[in-house]
């Protein structure tokens, strides 16, 4: 589709040695973090070297009719970052500049390409918080978090990425280069498209600039560990803490599974006859932080089958979170491969998701593990699969869809952070009705009119 | 025993298990220079698979991602996956040398480098070694790869040895008691750092072994092994066999070998009986052969005379900063970051301060110094500054790599700058220790 004059345009945009089209360079942005999706080759990769650069992409391919697929660090989980439809990927790892940390308005100025445990650190060097934090995070950008709405363990306090975008410096899917919303906390002027292109997933503008609110460093952190006889009682015990009043900063749950896999691959010291364990964290001030602590302490010991210590100091509170964080690995090492699914319900209805997807893995006859961040209501429910046994994939993608099924049911969504790709496209009717779906449809259409960026994505393809 | 596996094999058993998830991005040196999709493991695993799959030809492009991969192990060490990335790279390498007969090593190692500066490089090179370079350093040594490079011209080159190590008078044969230790050199300690195996030497007897440096002795082979250059690396190997367990004569077997250099020591601990798996009688002696390697400064401190009657580490006055550099074949070659260090807290008036990522390769990694000198260069200068930042003014390490490396780099921005092996910092402390009495 493209031919030898578009790839010229396309160098003497970006500069002959920033576009690519070696089938090597194809390869390598023909795929991003979900293994089972095929590689989707494009036809060339552009390393734009500034906005005006990815304008005048975009631009040139409004007039010559070709996909533009933006891309990150390739860390998506749900095959959105993959070029289904050939086109030009256009890399921002060239925008990779940290432009302001601005002190005097709590707000960071930052390119997409800026990797986010940079900014964080940055932050941290000047007193201040960027709060999300996706399990990628050292390797994952901004760019890509925005364009998903990352979230992470902090979300249960602190919220989603949106909560931290005041502006943002875009090129709409036509190719104008456009500034949206306010260096402000507050802005109501017009329609709020900031939070249209925050988690569009690449279909409705390229982000080439975003301004970032920060927060005061919390002064100190407590972090609990608690386990329980039972599952539910882990579930509820998550409901029971936020309405006492407290607002921890991280409420990270593991079910059997994964506490059991945890202590088969990377030891941890977590009780393995336990139903299921919490790693609580707060944060604030040091006199604040000490007397939630000993309120949660004393909260979850009065629950039924719990047992729960708080960690007295920075080793012992370490220990606690690598065993969090060593659930991921371990569960790679009993199998490589595994659909990873980000459900959301409201924490009410928790311990009937986690029972019920447990119950759909076991009718499917699949492992599962569910684990994450309970506090918000978001649970990784894992289905492990071997690739080569097609019976157990298939058997797993029955489960996930009589999974999402039931989270509608109750009230939940099919994604709390990962987004929809491509992964999980044929799903998104159980959660949207016909006449948003339409809608959202016409939001792309309207302001994509020839389905330049990011296409073939998020809705499922209709059916004629 | 693992050996080297073909690249079907490294699919099968390695490529699959890697699900693109990234985190190699976070730890590789190659990828923090280069930002490069094609610079980190994750890039090349979808290569190599890609290449296997006959989706891709194996291109220019190919080769120099390929290439470029220091195969320090970092990918390896913190993939949730276990992923041995350098494992898939090395049987993509021996592939590709394999398919291009005849000098497989030189052309793979000079093949791409623009023929200007190969010519210029050579030519001042030669020039200012040319008695050396082009009559007394075998053919086959690693260190002919190196110097030999582009910008040749630029390069702080150490001085060579007026007398080479392995010349000298030395004790050939394990006369007089304690364990009995063969010591190997390696090229940079015989050529361009004798201090480095005298030390060596010389803090092993005073520690109470009983060492003999074996005459017949060749370079590793890592080099060329690195470079895909199997056969030639076999062939070193198998001189090596012979000049440290003689076939025959187990009686004058060492008890224990050691190196000042970790990544010779690892070559011979972990390679060697993988690449000489096929030959039933060398097997056996092989396998002996790598049971008894141990890296310097483990067997040092765990040799009586050094642990129990040494010095003690005694500071008065204002202590000099010393840092040290983790070679990535002791580090995670040999899971070995404790003996080093505890060398040099034995020193009287040294205090260690670490740096920033002291596991952090180098960047020399064999050939990709060579073919990749600008990444190597950039990576380089990352450590220089973390070993600055420290306010150390002497650096240690335990690898002639490394030592060639952080010397000339250090030497660049810091004239005069000490830059020693563990070996050499032991060596003092048995000199001090001579003096007290």
């Amino acid at each position: 589709m493209l031919d030898g004059s578009i790839i010229r345009k396309l160098e003497s945009i970006v500069g002959r040695e920033h576009c690519q089209s070696a089938p090597e360079e194809l390869l390598l942005h023909a795929y991003d973090a979900v293994p089972s999706a095929p590689p989707a080759m494009p036809e060339a990769v552009v390393f734009p070297a500034d906005a005006a650069e990815v304008a005048a992409v975009v631009k040139l391919a409004n007039q010559m009719r070709f996909p533009v697929v933006p891309r990150g660090a390739g860390t998506n989980l749900t095959g959105g970052a993959r070029p289904i439809r050939g086109g030009v990927v256009l890399s921002l790892a060239r925008l990779d500049r940290i432009l302001a940390i601005d002190g005097k308005n709590l707000q960071a100025v930052v390119q997409p390409g800026v990797v986010t445990d940079a900014l964080q650190v940055a932050a941290d060097r000047a007193g201040l918080f960027y709060p999300p934090d996706p399990q990628s995070k050292e390797t994952c950008t901004i760019g890509g978090n925005l364009a998903e709405n990352a979230g992470g363990p902090r979300a249960v306090k602190y919220g989603v990425t949106r909560q931290y975008v005041l502006a943002l410096e875009a090129v709409l899917p036509t190719g104008e280069l456009t500034r949206l919303g306010a260096r402000t906390l507050k802005c109501v002027s017009g329609y709020d498209m900031v939070s249209l292109l925050v988690g569009s997933e690449g279909t409705l503008g390229v982000i080439t600039e975003a301004t970032l609110r920060l927060l005061p460093r919390p002064a100190a952190r407590g972090t609990l560990l608690a386990s329980f006889a039972r599952m539910e009682d882990a579930t509820d015990a998550v409901a029971a803490v936020l309405q006492a009043g407290i607002v921890p900063s991280a409420i990270e749950f593991l079910d059997r599974f994964a506490v059991a896999c945890v202590e088969d691959f990377e030891p941890a010291g977590l009780p393995r006859e336990a139903g299921a364990v919490l790693v609580i964290e707060v944060d604030g001030v040091p006199a604040e932080v000490d007397r939630q602590q000993a309120e949660i302490e004393a909260l979850l010991k009065k629950r039924p089958g719990a047992a729960c210590r708080s960690a007295a100091d920075e080793a012992q509170a370490e220990r606690m979170w690598k065993a969090r964080r060593a659930v991921g690995p371990s569960l790679a090492r009993l199998a490589p491969h595994k659909l990873n699914e980000d459900i959301v319900v409201p924490i009410a209805n928790l311990s009937r998701a986690v029972s019920d997807i447990h119950r759909i893995a076991a009718e499917q006859n699949v492992r599962c593990a569910c684990f994450g961040h309970a506090g918000d209501g978001n649970i990784h429910a894992n289905f492990l699969v071997r690739p080569e046994d097609p019976g157990e994939v298939r058997r797993a993608e029955e489960a996930v869809r009589r999974t999402f099924q039931r989270v509608v049911e109750l009230g939940g969504t099919l994604s709390g952070e990962h987004g929809i790709g491509t992964t999980k496209q044929p799903f998104l009717g159980l959660e949207l009705g016909a006449e948003v779906m339409h809608a959202m449809r016409a939001v792309k259409c309207a302001l994509d009119p020839n389905d330049i960026l990011n296409p073939g994505k998020i809705f499922p393809a209709e059916t004629a | 025993m693992r050996r080297p596996l073909t690249l079907p094999e490294a699919a099968k058993k390695e490529m699959a298990r890697c699900v693109r998830c990234g985190a190699c991005m976070k730890v590789c040196p190659v990828f923090e220079v280069m930002r490069r999709e094609g610079g980190v493991a994750r890039g090349k695993i979808a290569l190599a698979d890609a290449v296997l799959r006959g989706d891709i030809p194996d291109g220019r492009l190919y080769r120099y991602f390929l290439s470029a991969c220091l195969l320090c192990g970092r990918c390896a060490s913190s993939c949730p996956n276990q992923v041995d990335t350098p494992l898939i790279v090395q049987a993509a390498r021996v592939e590709l040398a394999a398919k291009r007969r005849g000098g497989a090593l030189k052309r793979f190692l000079l093949g791409r480098v623009p023929s200007s500066l190969r010519l210029t490089g050579l030519l001042k090179t030669a020039r200012a070694l040319r008695w050396l370079w082009a009559r007394r350093i075998p053919r086959e040594s690693g260190l002919r790869i190196r110097f030999f490079g582009p910008r040749g011209e630029r390069r702080i080159i150490p001085t060579v040895a007026t007398s080479f190590f392995l010349e000298r008078e030395l004790p050939r044969d394990f006369a007089g008691p304690g364990m009995r230790v063969a010591l190997f050199v390696g090229c940079v300690s015989n050529y361009l750092r004798p201090q480095a195996a005298a030390s060596a030497l010389q803090s092993l007897q005073a520690a109470g072994a009983c060492v003999a440096v074996p005459a017949a002795q060749a370079c590793c082979g890592l080099p060329a092994f690195g470079a895909g250059d199997e056969r030639s690396a076999r062939k070193l190997l198998r001189r090596n066999l012979d000049a440290l367990l003689p076939p025959g004569a187990e009686r004058s077997w060492p008890e224990a070998i050691t190196s000042p250099c970790a990544s010779c020591a690892y070559m011979l601990k972990q390679h060697l009986p993988e690449l000489l798996g096929d030959d039933p009688e060398g097997m056996a002696r092989a396998a002996e052969l790598s049971r008894r390697v141990v890296p310097f400064s483990r067997l040092l401190s765990t040799l009586s005379g050094w642990s129990a009657e040494g010095p003690g580490r005694e500071v008065s006055g204002p202590a000099r900063v010393v840092t040290y550099h983790d070679p990535c074949h002791l580090s995670r070659g040999f899971g070995e970051k404790d003996a080093p260090r505890f060398v040099l807290t034995r020193l009287p008036g040294m205090r260690l301060v670490e740096m920033e990522h002291p596991c952090h390769c180098c960047g020399h990694g064999g050939s990709f110094n060579l073919t990749h000198y600008d990444l190597s260069r950039a990576i380089a200068r990352t450590k220089v500054e973390r070993v600055l930042a420290t306010g150390a003014d002497l650096l240690v390490t335990e690898c002639s790599g490394c030592w060639l490396q952080l010397n000339e780099a250090m030497q660049e921005t810091r004239p005069g700058f000490e830059v020693i092996t563990t070996a050499e910092a032991a060596a003092r402390l048995v000199d001090l220790s001579k003096e007290k009495k």
